[in-house]
């Protein structure tokens, strides 16, 4: 085995366990060719407001659920509070009135208050500083928190429940009018 | 018929795409008239491709099941024969005709053969045989798909196997056959008796690997469905399959049920648009009819008709369905809630033919309890000392 051949499987163990890594760390061709032969993909995706562009690893097509029976197919899917933290801050992100690229810790638990009546800081909290950075889900900039990679390549199925739920939250009557960023 | 058992030999979908172009074709032309083409494909293209449309149509007319309407080359309209019009009934059939089922119609056609008069015994024979074959058959099917560790298929074969049917009804045919051609077919029964061992042998042999401790069962079956997977998966279940087993830990996946419950949950309103009732308004004819226990009260004194004890059997017979029953449960609730009244049933079954029906009822006495007499009269008593 080369160094070079290292290289790659070990720039495609990093993206494997991350879900994403910076473009310029990843060897693409090789990295692209491992991929496909796993029935998976790279994908770049360029990074808003002149951040670094970022591959991230999909599956071609839709990606499968966990398989609930033998042979199980292991999903870790992302707990209920981070869920319902993400869904929250992509909304508050995709808003087409407001034009956000990057939501604050302050806003997302304003509006699940708004939303809910209830404080969340006990669970939503937790989510937005650990677990959605580590799924790459969100990216922590100066200004907040904007869409990180794995968000920025969501598949269309994904993408289309993400956007329902957005709707769904800007049609409450208590969905926050202040429109600006 | 050769002919219409040759469409069978396809899978699961171009048989139900058969089946139903037959089907909708006797639905469009109940007179026999020509259905046009075009028609047809529109009425089944939300269930099947096109192109399987186009192969399973002209797989019927090839087999004469379906016919054009005139025969030139580019005639559009077409119609159902009596062999299509029939393979409705019999492709279903036939297709369900599988493991023993099968075995056990053979039997009985045997048997029905051997009882019949006037059957001769190379007829017998000749059955003989063709359930010999079909035994062996079936064994030797059982013993791969054992040896082989077909589960799925084992599983599917076992759901509906009994082999102490199997016995009791081969040995019912030996019975027959031995009683009606007594030594002429004992050859043939012998034969028989040994490929219906083995099958039941082969039969056994399944239901013990298949009954066999959890732990046992493990051991073969999970390499089983990996391996069946790894046989017949696509690559994409390939990745995923030596994703779960390669890695211990799997990117975080946003499951769109989660999604859902979560906006459920940030968008959850109680139910403050339904209105507060109103403060009703008291109305004296409604309130008088209010108490549901004087009403029963009512009933039962109704029925009593002043006297103590009434048996209720003939009341039952003659009153329209379902007021016997209405009665007995509205006296039922009674005799629970109030102690002056009773019900006892004696056990006997009342009977009583009326026209073409017989009626039913269970013998049942209402009473009034002693006490309860002696209040009554006293409010009787009292009413009278006030009229007075």
């Amino acid at each position: 085995m080369t160094a070079q051949d290292d290289e790659v499987a070990l720039s495609l163990a990093r993206l494997r366990r991350a879900g994403w890594l910076p473009a310029s760390d990843l060897p693409f061709a090789q990295a692209e060719e491992r991929a496909a032969q796993a029935g998976r993909q790279v994908i770049i995706a360029d990074g808003e407001d002149g951040a670094a562009a970022v591959a991230v690893l999909t599956w071609q097509g839709t990606e499968p659920a966990g398989s609930k029976s033998s042979p199980w197919l292991p999903r870790r899917t992302l707990p209920a509070n981070a869920t319902k933290t993400l869904v929250v801050a992509h909304a508050l992100l995709t808003d087409p009135l407001a034009s956000r690229s990057a939501v604050t810790q302050v806003q997302v638990l304003a509006v699940i208050r708004l939303l809910t009546s209830r404080d969340a800081d006990s669970w939503a909290v937790p989510a937005l500083q650990q677990v959605l950075p580590q799924a790459g889900l969100l990216i922590l900039l100066d200004e907040g928190w904007a869409a990180g990679p794995v968000m920025r390549a969501w598949d269309p199925p994904t993408r289309d429940v993400m956007r329902h739920a957005a709707r769904r939250l800007w049609e409450h009557p208590m969905w926050p009018v202040t429109r600006h960023g | 018929m050769l002919k219409e058992a040759a469409a069978l030999d396809c899978s699961d979908e171009e048989k139900a795409a058969t089946i139903d172009i037959c089907r909708i074709l006797a639905d469009l032309s109940p007179r026999g008239e020509a259905v046009p083409t075009r028609r047809l494909f529109e009425r089944l293209e939300g269930h099947y491709a096109r192109a399987l449309l186009e192969s399973r149509l002209s797989v019927l007319m090839r087999a004469g099941s379906v016919e054009k309407d005139r025969d030139v080359l580019h005639e559009q309209d077409v119609r159902l024969t009596l062999p299509g019009a029939l393979s409705l009934v019999l492709v279903p059939w036939i297709s369900s005709m599988f493991g023993q089922r099968a075995l056990l119609e053979l039997l009985s056609r045997a048997q029905a053969r051997a009882q019949s008069p006037a059957a001769s015994a190379e007829d017998v024979r000749a059955d003989l045989a063709e359930l010999r074959r079909v035994l062996s058959t079936y064994a030797s099917q059982l013993r791969r798909m054992v040896d082989d560790r077909r589960t799925a298929e084992m599983i599917e074969y076992a759901r509906d196997c009994d082999d102490r049917e199997l016995v009791n009804r081969i040995g019912g045919l030996r019975e027959t056959v031995a009683r009606s051609f007594p030594r002429q077919l004992a050859d043939d029964l012998d034969r028989l008796s040994i490929a219906c061992d083995w099958y039941i042998a082969q039969q056994q042999r399944l239901l013990k690997l298949l009954s066999s401790t959890p732990g046992t069962r493990g051991h073969w079956v999970r390499g089983d469905e990996v391996h069946e997977v790894m046989r017949s998966a696509a690559p994409a279940q390939l990745a995923g399959l030596w994703d779960g087993i390669a890695f211990d830990e799997a990117p975080f996946w946003v499951s769109p049920e989660k999604v859902l419950k979560a906006v459920e949950e940030l968008t959850f309103r109680p139910s403050s648009d339904v209105p507060v009732p109103e403060a009703g308004v008291h109305d004296a004819a409604t309130a008088l009819a209010g108490d549901p226990l004087e009403e029963l009260r009512m009933l039962a004194e109704h029925l009593l008709a002043g006297s103590d004890e009434r048996d209720l059997t003939e009341e039952f017979l003659t009153r329209p369905w379902p007021f016997p029953a209405v009665i007995l449960a509205d006296l039922t609730v009674l005799a629970g809630l109030d102690d002056r009244y009773m019900l006892r049933y004696p056990g006997n079954l009342a009977l009583r033919e009326t026209g073409t029906v017989t009626r039913v009822a269970t013998g049942v006495i209402l009473r009034r309890a002693p006490s309860a007499r002696r209040e009554n009269l006293r409010d009787g008593a009292v009413a009278d000392g006030v009229l007075r």
